[in-house]
Parts: structure tokens; sequence; C-alpha cells
């Protein structure tokens, strides 16, 4: 198989069934991720977001359908072909997943230590600077659980980068990080994606100012299939009611006419209120 | 009566439904150790390896001592009297020995790491499973079988042979304790009824045992924490915690099974 690092591959998704045992999340979508741009994948809480991403990792195989990355169907392809593609991606999960038996510059070391034989001294060269670029280099000797939620997520970024793969793929960057390391990381991206104009990234997002910020390309996730996929400029000019109320926060408590499906009836309220009370008498 | 009836009937199904998942299981673990053994001459095994040995040989060696010499010395003093009746407790240091290395060594050797060392590998690779630790491994092509699994199976495949060997000496020395400092046995008849008895049919029978135990023990117990998120009876950090009672059982059925097994081929 040709895996030249200068090329860059479109990811199509042919009706594409994924879910779990219980349930389907994403039913027959059809769409490209276009490869050399950055896409930002949007959509509520629960819309199958990090589920696709763990189908495009081939973490989990979807129930039908293909993912095609370029011509290759990822689950279609002899093991050995398969992790020659997988070796050329890299994934921030949603909350990290760094190891937690090892400090971040292990963690981040831990690729390159597995697949390379370099000296110790230029790992740690490497590690120090992808850390530094993730702003941690501080904190190379704690461990995971010793950092904030927005800290393992950048640590988790640079775990990622530290190979340099053509295909960075991240489950919510900024979630969780104040306005000013959100940009940062923002910028952070864009100026990886200056840095390699073949890297294709997407990049997982409930946050507008970062959809705005870096992406060339916009996929939206809705009820089981895809809202809207196309350019950024496209989605910004669009006529749908969804998606404008989708990218108009302030439009979003016209919703509220719906009444709610689980309403308390008055005298569960005025039972909750004696035993909280009854609760909070007790010293 | 019709519900009694009911309940009789479904016992074959219901046995015959486990007989499956059990064979299944069985099926799993072969093919998991199949790949544990043959993932341990992967590359950049050696640190790893250390490591496990540390954690598992190293920090066992005094539970280990302290178990070894409480069982010399409650052969010795349990010996002493029963070969005392027959007039032969002279040959006490034939018993212990002969019991230790055979048996009891390798048993409770290999039923003490397992609760010690055993159910902390079963939780450390399913905390790692159930926190999405082995799919980042996997996404970074790390294979989870190299990484996690085998250096455990070296470690323990070296660590069992020897910490059994402390054991069945310190065992010894403790029968020795017992029936020579504390009872009126002489000192040079126990160790001349060791040195004469112990044959090397009877260390080697304790070296195999202490080695089958080990990969039962190794496999078992790498096998549920990397499965925890299979768990049917629980999820989350109570899967964990299950696979983790499980793995302590099955591991010391096991090897009171492999233990009388393995006999049979010695005796
Ligand atoms: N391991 C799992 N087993 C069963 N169902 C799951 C599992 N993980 C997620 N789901 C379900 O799949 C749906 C999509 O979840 P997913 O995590 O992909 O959402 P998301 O878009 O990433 O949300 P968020 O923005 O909150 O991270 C949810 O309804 C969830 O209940
Ligand atoms: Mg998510």
């Amino acid at each position: 198989m040709e895996t030249g690092q200068t090329k860059h591959w479109d990811i199509r998704l042919v009706d594409l069934t994924l879910g779990y045992e219980q349930k389907i999340v994403l039913n027959k979508i059809n769409a490209t991720i276009p490869g050399g741009k950055i896409s930002v994948i949007l959509g509520g809480s629960g819309g199958g977001k990090s589920t696709l991403l763990r189908h495009l990792v081939g973490l989990r195989r979807p129930i039908s359908g293909k993912i095609l990355l370029d011509k290759y169907d990822l689950f279609a392809l002899p093991d050995k072909d398969f992790k020659a593609l997988r070796r050329r991606m890299g994934m921030l999960f949603q909350d990290g997943a760094l190891l937690g038996s090892m400090n971040l510059a292990d963690n981040i070391a831990l690729p390159l230590k597995e697949h390379t034989n370099l000296p110790d001294k230029i790992i740690r060269e490497v590690v120090l600077h992808t850390l530094e670029l993730v702003n941690m280099a501080d904190f190379a000797e704690y461990y995971p659980n010793e950092l904030s939620g927005g800290m393992r997520k950048r640590a988790g970024l640079a775990r990622a980068m530290v190979t340099s793969p053509p295909i960075l793929l991240c489950d919510e960057p900024t979630s969780g990080l104040d306005p000013i390391t959100a940009a940062q990381m923002d910028a952070l991206l864009k100026t990886l994606k200056k840095q390699n104009p073949q890297m294709t990234i997407v990049v997982v997002s409930h946050d507008l100012e970062s959809l705005y910020a870096i992406a060339d390309h916009a996929m939206v996730l809705n009820q089981g299939g895809i809202a809207f996929n196309g350019s950024k400029e496209e989605l910004q000019q669009t006529e749908d009611p969804f998606l404008k109320r989708f990218l108009d926060r302030t439009n979003i408590h016209a919703d509220d006419s719906k009444l709610p499906r689980f309403a308390l009836k008055p005298e569960t309220g005025e039972q909750i209120k004696n035993a909280l009370d009854e609760w909070l008498r007790q010293s | 009566m019709l519900t009694f009836f009911k309940i009789i009937a479904g016992i074959p199904g219901f046995i015959f439904d486990n007989f499956l998942l059990l064979i299944r299981e069985i099926g799993a673990m072969a093919v998991f150790t199949a790949i544990g053994l043959r993932r341990m001459f992967s590359g950049k095994q050696f640190f790893k390896v250390l490591h496990q040995i540390y954690f598992i040989g190293s920090n066992s060696l005094f539970l280990i001592a302290l178990i070894g010499l409480f069982t010399g010395m409650v052969l010795g003093l349990q010996g002493y009297y029963a070969l005392k009746t027959v007039g032969s407790e002279g040959i006490l240091g034939t018993l212990v020995s002969l019991s230790l290395i055979r048996e009891l060594g390798p048993v409770l050797c290999a039923i003490m790491i397992t609760g010690r060392a055993g159910s902390a590998m079963t939780a450390e690779i399913g905390v790692m499973r159930i926190s999405e630790q082995l799919d980042a491994l996997e996404v970074m092509d790390i294979n989870p079988h190299s990484f996690l699994v085998s250096p455990r199976f070296t470690a323990c495949l070296i660590v069992f042979p020897l910490l059994t060997a402390v054991f069945d000496v310190i065992g010894i020395f403790g029968g020795y304790f017992t029936g020579v400092a504390l009872l009126d046995l002489n000192g040079g008849i126990y160790l001349y009824r060791v040195e004469a008895s112990v044959m090397f049919k009877d260390v080697l029978s304790g070296f195999v045992k202490s080695v089958i135990f080990a990969l039962l023990v190794a496999t078992v117990c790498c096998y549920k924490g990397f499965f925890a998120h299979m768990r049917t009876d629980s999820v989350g950090p109570e899967a964990v915690s299950s696979a983790t009672t499980s793995a302590v059982v099955l591991s010391c059925i096991l090897i009171l099974i492999a233990d009388y097994v393995a006999t049979t081929f010695f005796i």
C-alpha cells in the first residue's frame, strides 16, 4: 500500500450506521470530510460525535456502511494495512485518556519510545518541546490525576501530536478550558496546520468560537443524521431554521414553549421540600 | 405443581447454556494465553518485565518469607506429635521438606501471590480499560498485549519459581526451628533426613507446578482485567471490582485443580 506523507486523503462516510448494542447513534449518514483541511464536527451533547471519532480510528466497527480513507475501506483492509493507516492518525480523547501510572513526560514519550529507537535525550527534547506547545512544560513530572481536566486535555493533545500524524482527530480540545487557553489551543491547531499544509485535522466541538476561528469545513450532526456538511461560509449563510438556532445562541430560549415531559406534581414538590427541610434541621 | 415441573424442565437448558458459556470462556482464555506468550518476544520488553518483576516479586518477598516460616513451623509442630505416636519423629525432616517442596510451597505461594499481585494486575488493567486507556494505546498502535499482558506473563514465569524456592527453604528452617529449637529433636538428624529424602524429582515437580501456576494466574488475572468492560453482571468501577474478585477466586480454584492433575503425573 502506498502511504506517501505528501498526499492528503478525504475521509468519506458511506451509508454509515453506527451505534452500540442497544441503540443506533448515527443512521445511514453520507458525507465527505475533506483532506488537508480543518473540519469541525458540531452537534448536541450525546449526538454521537465521540462515537463517530471512535469509528474513524477503528476502535469500533460500524453496524453497516463504510468509512473510506481515500480509496481504502478502513474495515475491509487486511490487519497490516489497517495498522499502517492508523499509524497516520493521532487522536485526542475527550478526557485525555492519559496512562494514569506514568507522568506526563513518559506519557508523551510513549509513542516515540515504543516505535522508534531514538536516544532518550532526543525523545526528552521532543517531549518538552511538544509540552511547551500546549503550554504544559512546567508539568512534565506531574501524574495525570494531579492535573485539572483542561490540563489533561492539553497533555492529551501533546501526546496525539508528538508523532506528527497526517490525520489528527481531536475530541473537544477546547471544552473545559478558559477563554484564553481555548483561544491558544485554537491558535495552536491553526499553527500546526500552517506548518503542515497536508495535515487533515478533525475537531469535535460545541464551541462556536472555535468553529469561527479554525474551521475550513463544518459538519453538524443532529438526531442521528447530518444536518449540514459544507464550508464554514456556507454554514454562516444558511437559512435552515435548526442551524440558525444552533449558530445563534441568543435564539435558543425560543424553545421554552415545549412542556417538560416529567413535570413535578404539586404534592411531590411539597414532599421533597419537607424531607429536605427535616434533613437540614438535623445538625 | 406446574411451575415446579417448569423449573425442573428448565434445568438441563440452564446447565447447557452455562456449559457453553464456560467452554467459550475457556477458549477465549486459551487464545489470550497464546497471544500473550507469543508477544513475550516482541521488542522493548526488558524494562517492563523488570518493573513487573519488582512489582510482583520483590514486593511479595517479605510476605512469602513470613508465610513460609509459619507454614514450616506448624508443619514441624503437627508432624512432630503425629510421628511421635508411632515413635518415628526422627523423620520429621522428610515430612516437612517433602510436603513443602512437592505441595505446599508451590500452592501456597501461588495463592499468596494471586491475592497480593494478581488482584492488583486485574484491577490495574481493568481501570485502564474502563477509562479508555487501552483504547488510547491501540490508537497509538501500541499493542495492549505486548504492553500490558506479556511483561506480566514473563515476570510471573520468573517470579513464581523463585518465590516458591524461597518459601521452601524458609519453610524447612521453620520446621527445624520448631522441631529442634523448641522441641527435642536432634538437629543433625533433621537436616540429614532433609538431605536424604529430597530427590531431584521432587524439586522438579515443585518447579513445574510453580511454572504452571504462574501461567494460570497471569492468564486469569490479566484476562479478567482486560475484558472488564464486557462483564454482564456489572458496569464501571463495579465491573473492575467484580473482575478482581472473580480473578482471585478463579485463580485459586484453578491452582488447586491443576495441582491435583500435576501431582498425578509426578507420583
Ligand atoms: N459505551 C457506550 N455504550 C452504549 N452507549 C453509548 C456508549 N457511549 C456512548 N453511548 C451513547 O451514544 C450516544 C452518543 O454518545 P457520544 O459520546 O458519541 O456523544 P457526543 O456527541 O460525543 O456527546 P458530548 O458532546 O457530550 O461528548 C449517547 O446517547 C450515549 O448514550
Ligand atoms: Mg463526546
